[in-house]
């Protein structure tokens, strides 16, 4: 069964991951075959003993068995490697991001995707004009065509990709075809279907004592002396429910209500927007038919995945079909070609962060009286009607802040089309047996096809390319972009002398990136309703925003690795890159790097130890600037009565930017121990990224808000820790425990400062209350900044005469978006053909902002703001009062809104949580039917399996919401696409669940 | 070993000939989308659509003049009634506004002005709008970047703060240094103020030098005097039409009041007591213009608290919220008011106090389409007032500039009329007197803002700038 594929090799390969296969043979493992090959920059094979830098490698059973298939390997990465951090947003199709060693760069950055040696996409796409998260190109490669992912961590690993290796390489290896042993076509099928449940603990708790308002009474009594609900409010800090009391409810005036015309009791809501989502479902099937030996195989793919998410009207449909071909010509000369084509058609992605979100609706303004299956039964039988609980008036039924959330999602739904094709030709030539020439060609293209729309009947909502605001509109955007890698390679190998041989590369490399954008929205509305086109605009529209740039990087790299006596291994390479987008003069440079390996266990041998590896290196990579940094460029607005506008220019260019660079040392070792029983790889590292590359923000008071300059230097230290036990081994039974830890320590070293300029803090975002993200000289990257409480003795002061606590007059910090450590355990036990495996996913501190909580506590949303009578009586906040006394003080004017918590009177630290989790990421239980049972039928392997992700949230600090679930998911890029250190608006988590049968004949 | 030398040899150098295919890769490095740079008249008026806008408008998350001169109530989220200039970074949004879409637009202007072929009353043109820009945010925030700032070009990322005074005596010797380069013709003959006539960009900066003068009425009552006499003097505004006004097209560019109140399908607004009640005293005839009626009367909403909104007036579509109804930020009335106060605090203003003001109300009066024989009857009623100029005025400015809250702004901080009460459940100690630094200058040039902040006494919005003595 080509899922199964038996590699003992690639039980210890990666030390920390056990298959879960039960079909091993019996231990043969000695020293001799301990490391298995691997492969590494270029595509290059190595004995991974030999390699003196850290590198780890799941095969694909660990990808993708023990869970439910999320439609991105990127996430199913979470809590497997050491040193790679996953950060997986909510969103539907949603981003998942990936940071190696921590944040190196003050930009961010994401690692490096290459598949098969050749660097592909896996750019994020996150909409900032209609705030829609487009996810990441990682997802658009299937799972099964994939056989091992190859992390490489550190700058040694990744210095052959020259500037693209700053952030680390994860390098995929697809299948080959491999069919049955008498040479005819080997079929494999497999179905998965997966169901989610919402994680209660990733949604607001509502309080239900009191109902909508700002103010603890009715806005406006009407016939009969009876109040009508405040409809315009989008808060719960209205009047005290009270079953007795009748009102004029939204439903009133909804003829298809079965209270049209009915007042109804002054109650909670009996359905809470919880029940807003729709449970998700995804179905995945796929074949693969292979066929062929070493030398000329051939292996064909198609994958089918729908899913349907937790937003209504949301769905996913992806096709991806994949052809590998490896054909020997001759003895000497080796072909092969490989294409993938995905084709995925999406509808319904969520509009994320602040405004129009129906989730910040939901988590910061909501009225707790409203029941949202009546929103939707109003929705469904006014024929898909804005009837929104938010009337303007009682006489005036039109929305007013929020729309009907179902219309919402319905009728304002996103969509978009991809279309993605990867493909690769080699040929290589066995010249003698010493020296080979590779060329190859590969091509990676994605067209992006993204419609925003926005009904007739919806609230006015900031869109478009104006972006004033609208009540209905369409905008498109077309994206298209590719990658030509054009590669030439020599391998050599020689052996000096007996005992001593050399082997390694020499070649260039040609790549060129394109890249096409035209966006476009209509302006003033729509003229005919549910007419979705460009002419069907109200007003005169802009002209097309248009973007295209072509970048080019032309490279030469050399390699040798000696290999002295199988004890001690010695490696160099060296890169030369030349970039179109760096000034003449700065745009040639090279990098270096050296690693040395010392098989120690070839000179001690004690029974227990088995292998020993010291390894130590040091390397140099970089990165070159993004197109147009080193020119001003407008952006036409529109025309002004006859004259063109231009937007105002915001960014400083610089035409002496220079390649940014890191530097790193590394050192670790290996050691196996028992017969493999217990495996540790420890890596420890120190990487130093200094002339980064950034818009840096500057005081507008300069005339721009950016600069582009070459200034930073952020150090990163850390130690990666695999650890692979195996306390069982037997005949029927395997029990293996792997285990990973890594924690980063990221400083700030120093910013920009020269004669003129003297920059030692560097604004990476803004959220609202006057809250920032920034890299400050001396403190990680990712100080969080805002006002904090004021403080005596460390106890925080509040006023002795309105119980509220004393904001302090000037900014802090008040958290650190990057993480303490991250780690995770994966236990596996299989007796025979069953198999259980589990994985605990842990990411310690990371502070988050959360918006949600900064509003919710104010609107009253959430039950600590209702509990215990606080809104009559007030609270007495825990702290001391100004002359050092504790406070006994309770806040005035409780009543008032906004006056106990929430933004209008707290310091925004006090909506700082600490983002640590501890999750059950995964968890299986598979069953392999033994070959007894399927002897004489056309089957030659059958399993089946029950797989969950995201089971249980363990531990967090984060309220109502889950503290992975960032807006745009970005880890690092705090500039653009990210908000690494902002819970808003977030979808809850699901626990999914699933079942996956896959039969081969 | 000889032949493997040879492939290696070629191997290399068909590397290094695929890998310089492209000689000069950094020609790949022009944006074939976008200029580069472009005309001074495009910059200039960009400067102006933004300056207008941004000066003018009552959005919640930016300038909060109309609150500082508790002009409107809010019926829903009584924030920024409540003084919360903290919640939506209102100071960052201002800030930045005004220098990099409205200055940085106008000196880029100059710049590419000098490559195009400049001409004296162009330059003047761009020179007296950066002027008025400056008077605004030195009167907004006091102490700010200025003698260092719009300097990014050569690495000034984090300009320092000047002193307001030092600001306020460079831009006096800036406007009578432009005055005197003025030649006959136009300026730029798209200038979407004056259509490039130069008389009027003269009667401007030779208000805006008014409005500065008296400004330093109560700190420097010797330059006050001088200054405001010389601008008199030169030629201040003498009708309406040289008002210091914008007129928006509509649609992408529509008035700031008609995207806050029409476009945004919000209700967010209504007169504010304060403003309607002191008119309904006075039985004032220019309330039908304003507002609207709720019950037969006009009725304006408690300042800092929330006010449904169909309980009271609201604004009137064509005097206020109409998308092509220009934006004033700097009037006739408004200099004659200047003029009355002028002459009421002893400096030669070319009338006496009485008919200057008589003349100030009668010209808002007209303006607001009321009918001769009623200002009549009003000015009867409310005539100047000469044991307290500082409410008889203050009062009518309050009326007369409504809704042009930065011009108001200032009258109110120097007459201290009419008198604004801090709301009940206010965030901050007192009604703002000015706009505290922009947060993210504590971040992007956090030595120099916090230099400028204890100098001052304090970033608050409650720190009087210099001029505001009393």
């Amino acid at each position: 069964m080509k899922k199964l594929t038996t590699s003992v090799l690639a039980v210890v390969l990666s030390s920390t991951f056990v298959i879960t296969n039960a079909q091993q043979k019996k231990d043969t493992v000695s020293t001799t075959d301990i490391e298995g090959v691997v492969v590494t920059a270029l595509g290059i094979k190595r004995e991974k003993k030999s390699l003196g830098y850290a590198s780890q490698e799941i095969k694909a059973d660990v990808l993708s068995d023990g869970t439910t298939n999320t439609g991105n390997i990127a996430s199913q990465l979470s809590g497997k490697i050491a040193g790679l951090q996953v950060n997986t947003t909510n969103n539907f199709g949603g981003a998942s991001n990936l940071l190696i060693r921590g944040v190196k760069s003050l930009g961010g950055g994401n690692p490096l995707i290459v598949i098969d040696g050749s660097p592909v996409n896996n750019t994020t796409t996150y909409s900032t004009y209609s705030n829609v998260d487009y996810g990441n190109a990682l997802s658009d490669i299937n799972q099964d065509d994939i056989a091992s992912i190859n992390v490489l961590k550190g700058a040694a690993a990744s210095a052959l990709y020259g500037e693209r290796g700053l952030n680390g390489v994860i390098v995929i290896t697809t299948k080959n075809g491999r069919g049955k042993d008498d040479g005819s076509w080997g079929v494999t099928l497999s179905s998965a279907i997966q169901g989610g449940q919402i994680d209660k603990s990733t949604f607001p708790k509502y309080q239900t004592q009191y109902g909508g308002g700002y103010d603890p009474s009715f806005s406006y009594t009407g016939p009969g002396g009876i109040p009508y609900v405040n409809y315009a409010d989008d808060a719960s800090w209205g009047p005290k429910f009270d079953p007795n009391l009748q009102t004029y409810a939204w439903d009133y005036f909804d003829p298809t209500s079965p209270n049209f015309n009915k007042t109804t009791p002054w109650v909670a809501a009996k359905n809470g927007p919880i029940k807003f989502f729709d449970t998700p479902f995804s179905f995945s099937n796929s074949v693969s038919l292979d066929k062929g030996t070493k030398g000329k195989n051939i292996s064909l793919s198609f994958d089918n995945l729908q899913q349907n998410g937790l937003y209504p009207g949301s769905k996913i449909n992806k096709n991806t079909f994949s052809t590998k071909i490896n054909y020997d010509l001759t003895d000497k000369l080796h072909t092969s070609v490989f294409t993938t084509l995905t084709l995925q058609n999406t509808k319904g992605r969520a509009t994320t962060n602040y405004s129009d979100n129906t989730l910040s609706n939901f988590r910061q303004w909501w009225p707790v009286n409203v029941d949202i299956l009546q929103q939707k039964r109003a929705y469904e039988q006014s024929g898909h009607q804005n009837i929104s609980w938010n009337r303007n008036a009682f006489d005036n039924g039109t929305a007013i802040y929020w729309n009907n959330p179902y219309f919402q999602a319905l009728e304002n739904q996103t969509t978009d089309n991809r279309t993605r094709n990867f493909s690769y030709a080699s040929v290589t030539y066995d010249v003698s047996k010493n020296i080979s020439v590779l060329g190859k060609v590969s091509y990676d293209k994605t067209q992006l096809y993204a419609e925003n729309r926005l009904a007739v009947g919806a609230i006015a909502q900031t869109f478009g390319q104006s972006q004033n605001p609208a009540t209905s509109g369409y905008a498109r955007t077309n994206v298209d972009s590719n990658e030509i890698n054009y590669d030439l390679l020599l391998n050599y190998k020689f052996d000096v002398t007996d005992k001593i041989n050399v082997s390694g590369v020499a070649g260039g490399n040609v790549r060129r990136n394109y890249v096409s954008s035209i966006y476009n929205s209509t302006e003033g509305g729509l003229i005919l309703p549910g007419l979705y086109a460009l002419s069907n605009s109200a007003a005169q529209t802009l002209a097309p925003s248009e973007n295209e740039s072509t970048t080019e990087t032309n490279s030469l790299f050399a390699t040798a690795s000696f290999d002295f006596y199988k004890l001690f291994y010695l490696d160099g390479t060296y890169r030369v890159d030349k970039s179109s987008t760096l000034p003449k003069g700065n745009n040639v440079y090279g990098y270096p790097s050296i690693t040395g390996a010392l098989i120690l266990s070839e000179l001690v041998k004690p029974s227990w130890l088995n292998f020993w590896k010291v390894r130590a290196n040091y390397a140099e990579v970089g990165g070159t600037a993004d197109p147009y940094k080193t020119s001003s460029s407008y952006t036409s607005a529109g025309g002004f009565n006859g004259t063109g506008l231009f937007l105002n220019q915001t960014n400083q260019p610089n035409t002496d930017l220079r390649p940014q660079r890191s530097k790193e040392i590394e050192v670790g070792t290996e050691i196996h121990f028992l017969r493999d029983r217990i495996t540790l790889d420890v890596a420890a590292y120190r990487t130093k990224t200094i002339d980064q590359i950034i818009n840096l923000p500057i005081s507008s008071a300069s005339g721009l808000t950016t600069a582009s300059v070459n200034a930073g230097e952020i150090q990163n230290k850390g130690i990666e820790v695999q650890l692979g036990l195996v306390p069982i081994r037997s005949q029927n039974v395997t029990w293996s425990i792997d285990a990973n830890f890594s924690k980063n320590e990221n400083k700030v070293i120093s910013l920009l400062h020269n004669g003129v300029t003297d920059v030692s803090n560097i604004l990476l975002n803004s959220f609202q209350g006057g809250v920032s993200i920034n890299a400050t000289e001396g403190q990680a990257w990712g100080a969080i900044v805002g006002q904090d409480y004021q403080f005596i003795n460390g106890q925080p002061v509040i006023s002795a005469t309105t119980g509220r606590y004393l904001k302090s007059a000037d900014k802090h910090v008040i958290g650190n978006t990057t993480p303490d450590w991250v780690g995770g355990v994966r236990n596996t036990v299989s007796y025979k053909g069953f198999s259980m495996s589990f994985l605990i996913d842990v990411r310690k501190g990371g502070d988050i902002f959360s918006v949600d909580q900064y509003y919710g506590l104010a609107t009253g949303l959430y039950p600590e703001t209702a509990d215990n009578g606080v809104r009559e009586k007030g609270i007495v906040w825990p702290g001391v009062n100004p002359n050092g006394q504790v406070n006994q003080t309770n806040t005035i004017n409780p009543t008032a809104f906004g006056s106990l918590d929430g933004y209008a009177r707290m310091p925004a630290s006090r909506f700082v949580y600490d983002g640590g989790y501890v999750k059950l990421r995964e968890a299986s239980i598979s069953w392999t039917l033994p070959k007894s049972l399927i002897s004489g039928t056309f089957l030659t392997d059958a399993k089946i399996s029950l797989v969950g992700r995201n089971l249980w949230i363990i531990h967090k600090n984060l309220p109502y919401a889950d503290p992975e679930a960032v807006v745009g998911g970005n880890v690092a890029n705090g500039t653009s696409t990210g908000n690494a250190g902002l819970s808003i608006g977030s979808l809850p988590t699901t626990r999914d669940f699933g079942v996956n049968v896959t039969v081969k004949f | 070993m000889k032949n493997i030398s040879k492939i290696f040899l070629g191997t290399v150098v068909a590397a290094m000939t695929l890998s310089s295919c492209t000689s000069d890769l950094t020609g790949l490095n022009v944006d074939p989308k976008h200029p580069t740079s472009v005309p001074s008249t495009n910059l200039f008026v960009r400067g102006q659509q933004q300056q207008f806008y941004y000066t003018y408008t009552g959005n919640v998350n930016n300038n909060n003049y109309v609150y500082f001169t508790q002009m409107w109530a809010e019926t829903t989220y009584a924030d920024e009634t409540n003084y919360d200039i903290v919640t939506r970074n209102q100071p960052r949004n201002t800030f930045n506004r005004y220098y990099n879409g409205v200055l940085n637009n106008y000196e880029q202007a100059r710049k590419n002005l000098a490559t195009e072929g400049s001409t004296p009353n162009k330059v003047a043109s761009i020179e007296i709008a950066e002027i008025t820009m400056w008077e605004t945010i030195v009167d907004t925030f006091g102490d700010v970047p200025y003698f260092n700032a719009l300097q990014a070009s050569t690495g000034q990322f984090a300009p320092t703060y000047d002193d307001a005074k030092l600001i306020y005596a460079d831009l006096f010797k800036r406007i009578n240094a432009v005055i005197p380069t003025i030649t006959a013709g136009a300026g730029y003959s798209a200038d979407q103020v004056y259509g490039g006539d130069m008389t009027k960009w003269k009667k401007v900066a030779n208000s805006i030098k008014l409005r500065l003068a008296l400004n330093l009425a109560d700190v420097d009552p010797t330059t006050s005097k001088a200054a405001a006499e010389s601008a008199i003097a030169s030629g201040v505004m003498t009708a309406n039409t040289d008002n210091y006004s914008l007129s928006f097209p509509g649609g992408i560019f529509s008035n700031p009041f008609y995207d806050d109140f029409v476009a945004s399908g919000r209700k967010d607004f209504v007169p504010s007591e304060l403003i309607v009640n002191l008119m309904n005293g006075k039985m004032d005839p220019r309330r039908p213009a304003y507002w609207t009626t709720v019950g037969g009367v006009y009725k304006g909403g408690v300042f800092g608290e929330l006010n449904p909104y169909a309980n009271y007036s609201h604004y009137k579509d064509a005097t206020w919220t109409d998308a092509t109804l220009p934006a004033n930020l700097l009037t006739y009335t408004e200099v004659l008011f200047m003029r009355a106060e002028a002459a009421a605090r002893g400096y030669n203003a070319g009338g006496t106090a009485a008919t200057l003001y008589t003349m100030a109300v009668t010209n808002s009066m007209n303006f607001y389409g009321v009918a001769a024989a009623d200002t009549a009857i009003y000015l009867a009623a409310h005539p100047y007032d000469s044991s307290n100029y500082k409410k008889s005025i203050g009062e009518e400015v309050y009326v007369a500039l409504h809704n042009r809250a930065f011009a108001e702004w200032n009258f109110s901080r120097r007459l201290d009329y009419p008198v604004f009460v801090n709301p009940t459940n206010s965030r901050i100690s007192g009604v703002p007197v000015r706009l505290p630094y922009s947060d993210q200058e504590y971040v992007l040039n956090a030595k120099n803002v916090n230099a400028a902040a204890s100098k001052i006494g304090g970033d608050k919005a409650t720190t009087k700038l210099f001029w505001d003595k009393f």
